[in-house]
């Protein structure tokens, strides 16, 4: 029971420390890759806790302020589903299908926050997004049901312990998991997907009218996300990991190579990423589905 | 016990009666009157919960005895109808309210009672003579609810009677059919003749009786009556139809995929694909289309009533493809979905209705920012989305979350992957609902609006709670779904309160555990959010415009074409319109059959003679040559 | 004691009748309106009291002058000739009501005296028993129908009842000559005895006849493409004949074909040949109609289309085929004479037979447009109306047999019903839900027109909600037809 409370609590702090770790070195790392010195690299820490701190908020509603709420509490829901070496927590009350949709609550919530913000800029943003996610959607499915399929189970535990021994969906399943990278990259906004915060175009889109306490929530949230979306590719590639330490440097390793690509290249047009997405993605993404469907 | 399920049939349509008659007196007698009545059907059909009748002879036509039974899943279909009917005839008692001419609004209720009587009759039917007869009258009233709304509503409404007569009449050729092999149309008695009669037959019959339920049903290609229909109806008759109508396309589906043809008949008599018997992976692959369509259609309305429409194409299409898996799991989703989309989809289809009462307007890019003005009809409607979405955990996750399942189990990876980019799509649409109605800028026109009266909450109230209870406990359903799907030959699937276990499903759901580490991390984030200082209310005016000032007369809003750049990447597929098709020929024919009209009967009496002439001299040489021949 | 249930006061009464009203016509003027409604009124009862007699015997003769049939005149009603002669009776009686109140131009006497004279005719039709009678009964309906619909004097109800009267002739003459053709070839004009004889007959002796006979019949029976005079001649008639002449006369025409073939000509091959006409008849009249933008015209050409169906039912030989025939000729008198009532009512008050000018009449007219609809709902065959069981039937029946050929017959009448469903949702809708002109106002009917109406609307909800005894009463007359017991009973009463 004791062990339960504390995984209950343990893990989304170190869900959280992790996110904000790579939204540390990645400000670090991005600079060096640009030959800037860049940041120090406690900077997005002292961000979020500026932000936080703020006497002056501003708020345009309560859905307007509830909208990060949702995106954090979202974003923790979708941590407990998400196994962290070895610890399995919720797994067994929804399997990776459910958990496509639980990820979605955070967004929702906080596209119902941005909403309220009447701010045109943040609804060009949320439309962005939703767009973008329904691109990316298209080939995350594919090779969720490829994963699925391979393993004949849908529960991620399961999933994970059939890689044990290093036979891991990567070897097995490289096209997917290819894909897989591709669609985490769009799933985080990077670059060349940042069409939804795309500072230049709508001004940080949905973030638009958020300062303060708020803001300093939705980078909390972002942090989240940021571990979701690698956790899971981890999980569902690399083969998990049995403790914290390799989880955390196979994470580092697919982020690593995340930044890599990131700087270098132009932002898409919104309906080209749409276009990209349900292309070559899904092109490959089908072929090793149907690799596992006759293998 | 017997007597009552004709009782419950005869409720709906003496209460419309004695309704209409009340409206006479007073209209609050009507109102009561409709109100009760259908109070008393609901309190009737709660009686036969889980319980199973076989056969109580109603009469008996041409030889073929009329039949009413009832079984859990009618029971299921008989929940769908008759709440839903009442909680739109309670919403109709304030929404109609500004009808002004007393006649219009007593044969309204009294039709509305109808309707819902017609569908009971439907359901509870044991023959396929009762089933079509309720199925056309069913028709017919629904017409007449449809064209109350106005002008455009009679095209929309013309549309629908004459689909729904030539869906009807495809239904009708197929009981004639096997009415001619079996003299008796009771559901045992053609099941039997189905079994034993070829191949072709029985695929023949599938066919003509299943174009009569995807019209109703409204599953491509022939959907096209539904968006104009469902957001031209009243308010009000927008949740019967989209909730409950085309459900009955689901329940005829139903019944000859598993009343009148067992499963195993199907596989016997023709090739199987994906272990699917090849015509119901037809089936599942229109239904699958219709998802994909038709979420991308809804995609791109600008009007709420139709948004929701093609919705509901796109949400039939799930019942269908899960009745189609012909799996337990499949067909046990596609029953529970079928319920779960009655209740969301009717939550939605109220809400924009309460705003179309306070507004006047169902257009997106003139709504906005109503949630601080109708808070209530924002939850609710907030409500039915996160439900539509298939967001966990609302129902409608769950009934989806089984289908995925089943088509995962069954490897049928094509229609699963369109099933979820429909589910994906269907984020697009919701929540451009509610951001173009109750987010962005209030419009200044709105700055009085109130919500709505709570004769209009009340049914909106109930559907929230029934749409959080059947998402955190399925097992309520499956109780029924279960037991009833157990009669028609199905395994039963495991199942609890709360969800699924692993085992009969690939993976395991306990949906209250969601629920409640959700509620619980909600509010650890609330409680870490107060803690800092509190932030202070700013007028929708004080807000970031690139230096500019906004005021209250610019309009500084985005909400028309809202997903324009997504519709530049569907733009190819839109160039195929089926509706465009069907009036192509439906022209062509016209055209056609005026100018043989014309050349036939031409008004002139030399050519009318001529006719006399040719006539005789056919019949003569007919006899001539004939007589040879004989 | 004289016993009034006898066939032949069917005929009498109301001939008599039409003398009475000639005459009285000279005396008072208001006498005559009200002397049909006696006539018919005389009709029912004595119709009503000849039931129990058919229903015990299945056929009840009636001879006159004396003589022995095959020579004597006999009248012949069994369960299918007593229905629709009641039927007949009925409907006069209605529409009598009806007249009184819907006539309103001179010469009125003259037109009382036809009118009775129509119905008088048509129901001879339906009770002779030789056919010689039946060439007389129809000129006899065809000269009143002639004067009736040219009783506007308007230029089109000259056109139309002169176009009607050249082919009329016509096809009596046709008749007239298939009669003749019989007698020469059997020596006798008696149905029963001719039937009893044609199978000494060669081949072209009897069928030429037969041809004769059905077309000459045909015109009148509005079979296409011999009905090219009725689109015309109905909608220039007044509401209350077109009533008559839609509801009942070609349907007694028909009859006439049924009966003779029938009893006479009982070949497969025959039906065979009907058949093709039955459904050439439907479609054209179904889709015709749909380009109607006269209300009567289309009322009409919808009367050719349900007449294409009964017939068709007809031709499928069967009992049951006859019984959704005879089911759905009483659905389409009772449905279509009552449309004809009341769009002549409305006419009235619209002033106009366009069918955009009757936009919103419906919620003026509420009565008159609830029964409007009713009588569109059974003529569509939609559930709970007659027609629906009528339909229910011919169906079925018609794929009785499962081959191609039915199967594509029952394509073909249900594509014509959606046509018919389209026409007539399209009036209803105009009419319930339409933006009313402003011109004119809009009163309900007269309490008269009305009573005739209603009379007729509370009948087929009767039947509609009870179609029990109709259904079995139908399926005994249909398998008497079957079974010859028109023939074998006409020998064991005597009637020959």
């Amino acid at each position: 029971m004791v062990k339960m409370i504390l995984i209950a609590i343990g893990a989304p702090l170190v869900a959280f420390a992790i996110g904000l770790s790579f939204m540390m070195i990645k400000r670090k790392i991005v600079a060096r890759i640009q030959r800037r010195y860049g940041p120090t690299i406690i900077q997005p820490i002292y961000d979020v806790l500026k932000l936080l701190v703020k006497e002056d908020n501003i708020s345009h509603g309560v859905i307007f302020s509830l909208g990060p709420i949702i995106a954090i509490a979202g974003s923790i829901l979708a941590v407990f589903f998400i196994p962290m070496a070895g610890f399995s927590m919720l797994t067994g009350s929804g399997d990776l299908i459910a958990l496509l949709y639980i990820m979605a609550i955070g967004s929702l919530g906080m596209a119902l926050g941005a909403g309220d913000s009447a701010n045109p800029n943040a609804s060009i943003g949320i439309s962005r997004a939703l767009t973008l996610m329904f691109g990316y959607d298209l080939p995350l499915v594919i090779i969720v049901i490829s994963v699925a399929l391979q393993y004949h189970t849908t529960n991620l535990s399961d999933i994970v312990a059939a890689q044990a021994n290093g036979n891991w969906t990567l070897w097995t399943l490289p096209l997917s998991a290819i894909v897989g990278f591709v669609v985490t990259y769009g799933a985080l906004g990077e670059h060349p997907f940042d069409i939804v915060t795309a500072p230049h175009e709508v001004a940080t889109g949905p973030m638009v009218e958020y300062g303060g306490k708020h803001l300093g929530f939705l980078m909390i949230s972002h942090a989240f996300h940021i571990y979701i979306e690698i956790a899971l590719f981890v999980d569902l590639f690399l083969g998990g990991a049995s403790n914290i330490l390799i989880f955390y440097l196979k994470m580092f390793a697919v982020f690593f190579i995340m930044i890599m690509f990131d700087e270098v290249l132009p932002r898409f047009k919104i309906d080209d990423a749409v276009r990209f997405y349900w292309k070559w993605p899904t092109v490959v993404a089908l072929i090793s589905l149907i690799i596992v469907l006759v293998k | 016990m017997n007597m009552s399920l004709e009782l419950l049939l005869a409720t709906p349509f003496i209460g419309g009666l004695l309704t209409y008659i009340g409206g006479k007196v007073h209209r609050w007698v009507r109102n009561i009157f409709a109100v009760l009545f259908s109070l008393l059907t609901l309190g009737e059909m709660s009686l036969f919960y889980n319980t199973t009748f076989k056969g109580d002879v109603w009469g008996s036509l041409f030889g073929s005895k009329l039949i009413l039974q009832t079984n859990p899943i009618t029971w299921l279909f008989l929940l769908i109808v008759t709440s839903i009917s009442l909680l739109v005839i309670v919403f109709s008692v304030d929404d109609m309210k500004h009808e002004e001419d007393h006649i219009v609004l007593d044969s309204y209720y009294m039709q509305l009672l109808f309707v819902e009587g017609a569908m009971i009759g439907i359901v509870l039917a044991g023959d396929l003579i009762t089933f079509f007869m309720f199925w056309e009258i069913m028709s017919w009233t629904s017409y007449f609810l449809i064209v109350h709304g106005g002008k455009k509503s009679m095209d929309a409404g013309y549309k629908y009677i004459i689909m729904s007569i030539i869906g009807a009449y495809a239904m009708f050729v197929a009981i004639a059919m096997i009415y001619s092999k079996a003299h008796s149309l009771v559901y045992p008695d053609v099941a039997l003749v189905l079994s034993q009669s070829s191949p072709t037959f029985t695929i023949w019959i599938i066919i003509l009786l299943g174009v009569g339920f995807f019209v109703k049903a409204a599953v491509m290609p022939l959907h096209t009556w539904l968006p104009d229909a469902h957001s031209e109806a009243p308010s009000p008759v927008s949740p019967l139809l989209s909730g409950v109508l085309i459900k009955m396309g689901a329940y005829g589906l139903f019944i000859i995929f598993y009343g009148l043809m067992s499963a195993n008949l199907a596989k016997n008599i023709m090739p199987s694909i994906f272990s699917t018997p090849v015509l119901l992976y037809i089936v599942q692959w229109l239904a699958a289309l219709s998802i994909v369509l038709a979420t991308f259609l809804a995609i791109m309305q600008e009007d709420a009533k139709r948004l929701l429409a093609y919705s509901s194409i796109s949400q039939i299409g799930y019942v269908v493809l899960g009745l189609a898996t012909g799996t337990s799991l499949g067909v046990a989703g596609g029953l529970f979905h079928a319920l779960n989309h009655a209740i969301f989809k009717s939550l939605l289809f109220l809400a924009v209705g309460a705003v179309i009462y306070r507004t006047g307007t169902r257009n997106l890019s003139d709504l906005g920012g109503l949630v601080k003005k109708m808070p209530f009809t924002f939850v609710a409607l907030v409500v039915g989305i996160i439900a539509l979405a298939g967001v966990p955990p609302l129902n409608g996750f769950v009934s989806k979350w089984m289908i995925y399942e089943a088509l995962l189990q069954k490897k049928e990876v094509f229609l699963l992957i369109m099933a979820f980019v429909g589910s994906t799509g269907a984020f697009l649409y919701v929540y451009r609902l509610v951001h173009s109605i109750f987010l962005g800028q209030l419009s200044q026109k709105h700055e009085n609006v109130k919500d709505v009266p709570i004769l209009m909450q009340i049914p909106m109230w109930v559907l929230v709670i029934a749409t959080v209870i059947y998402g955190i406990f399925p097992g309520l359903a499956m109780d029924v779904i279960v037991k009833g799907m157990k009669m028609f030959g199905f395994a039963p699937i495991a199942y609890n309160l709360y969800g699924f276990p692993q085992g009969s499903t690939m993976g395991a759901l306990k949906v209250i555990n969601i629920a409640s580490v959700l509620m619980i991390s909600f509010v650890v984030a609330w409680i870490f959010f107060l803690l800092f200082s509190k932030s202070r209310k700013v007028s929708q005016y004080d807000n970031y415009a690139a230096g500019q000032v906004v005021t209250p007369e610019l309009k500084y809003n985005y909400s028309f074409g809202f997903y324009m750049s997504f519709g530049r990447v569907i733009k190819p597929i839109f160039k195929i319109s089926i509706e465009r098709i069907y009036n192509y020929w439906v022209d062509a024919a016209k055209i056609f059959g005026d100018y043989y009209m014309r050349r036939v009967y031409t008004g002139n009496l030399e050519t009318y003679n001529s006719y006399i002439v040719i006539v005789v001299t056919i019949a003569a040489a007919a006899v001539l040559l004939g007589g040879k021949i004989w | 004691m004289v016993n009034l249930a006898n066939p032949i006061l069917l005929i009498a009464i109301p001939l008599l009748f039409v003398f009475l009203i000639a005459f009285s016509s000279a005396f008072s003027k208001s006498i005559a309106k009200y002397l049909p409604i006696f006539a018919f009124g005389l009709n029912v009862v004595i119709a009503i009291m000849i039931i129990p007699d058919v229903l015990k015997n299945g056929l009840v003769i009636a001879t006159t002058a004396g003589f022995k049939p095959p020579i004597a005149i006999d009248m012949v009603v069994d369960r299918l000739s007593l229905f629709l002669a009641i039927i007949a009776s009925l409907l006069g009686f209605v529409v009598s009501i009806y007249n009184v109140f819907y006539i309103d131009e001179e010469p009125e006497e003259k037109f009382y005296a036809l009118f009775t004279l129509l119905v008088a005719g048509v129901i001879w039709m339906i009770i002779t028993g030789d056919l010689f009678n039946l060439f007389v009964a129809f000129e006899v309906t065809s000269i009143a129908a002639f004067g009736l619909v040219g009783f506007h004097r308007d230029k089109g109800a000259v056109e139309a009842g002169f176009k009607y009267l050249v082919m009329g002739s016509i096809g009596g003459s046709f008749l007239l000559v298939g009669v003749i053709m019989l007698y020469a070839a059997t020596g006798t004009l008696n149905i029963v005895d001719i039937a009893q004889k044609s199978a000494e007959l060669t081949f072209q002796q009897k069928f030429l006849a037969y041809a004769l006979i059905f077309t000459g019949l045909g015109i009148e029976g509005a079979l296409f493409p011999l009905n090219a005079w009725l689109p015309d001649a109905h909608p220039a008639a007044p509401s209350s004949v077109s009533s008559i002449l839609s509801g009942i006369m070609t349907t007694a025409a028909i009859y006439a074909i049924f009966r003779i073939t029938n009893t006479i000509f009982d070949y497969n091959q025959i039906y065979f040949f009907l058949m093709f006409f039955a459904l050439l008849t439907l479609i054209f009249g179904e889709v015709a109609a749909f380009f109607q933008k006269d209300i009567k015209r289309m009322l009409a050409y919808s009367t050719i289309g349900q007449t294409g169906l009964f017939f068709f039912a007809f031709t499928l030989h069967s009992t049951n085929g006859l019984q959704g025939a005879f089911m759905q000729i009483i659905n389409h008198s009772l449905s279509k004479s009552m449309l004809f009532l009341i769009v002549g009512g409305m006419i009235m008050q619209v002033g106009s037979r366009n069918i955009d000018d009757f936009a919103g009449v419906g919620r003026k007219m509420k009565v008159s447009a609830f029964f409007l609809a009713v009588g569109m709902f059974s003529l569509m065959g939609l559930p709970p109306f007659f027609g629906f069981w009528s339909k229910l039937k011919i169906i079925f029946a018609a794929l009785q047999q499962t081959n191609i050929l039915m199967v594509a017959s029952v394509v073909i009448i249900l594509l014509m019903s959606v046509v018919e469903g389209a026409y007539f949702f399209k009036l209803l809708q105009a009419m319930f839900f339409g933006k009313p002109k402003q011109d004119r106002e809009i009163k309900e009917a007269s309490l008269g027109m009305l009573t005739a109406v209603v009379v007729l609307g509370l009948i087929l909800l009767f039947v509609s909600f009870y179609p029990t005894p109709i259904i079995d009463f139908t399926h005994q007359a249909a398998s008497d037809l079957m079974n010859k017991n028109y023939i074998n009973l006409a020998l064991k009463l005597g009637g020959l």
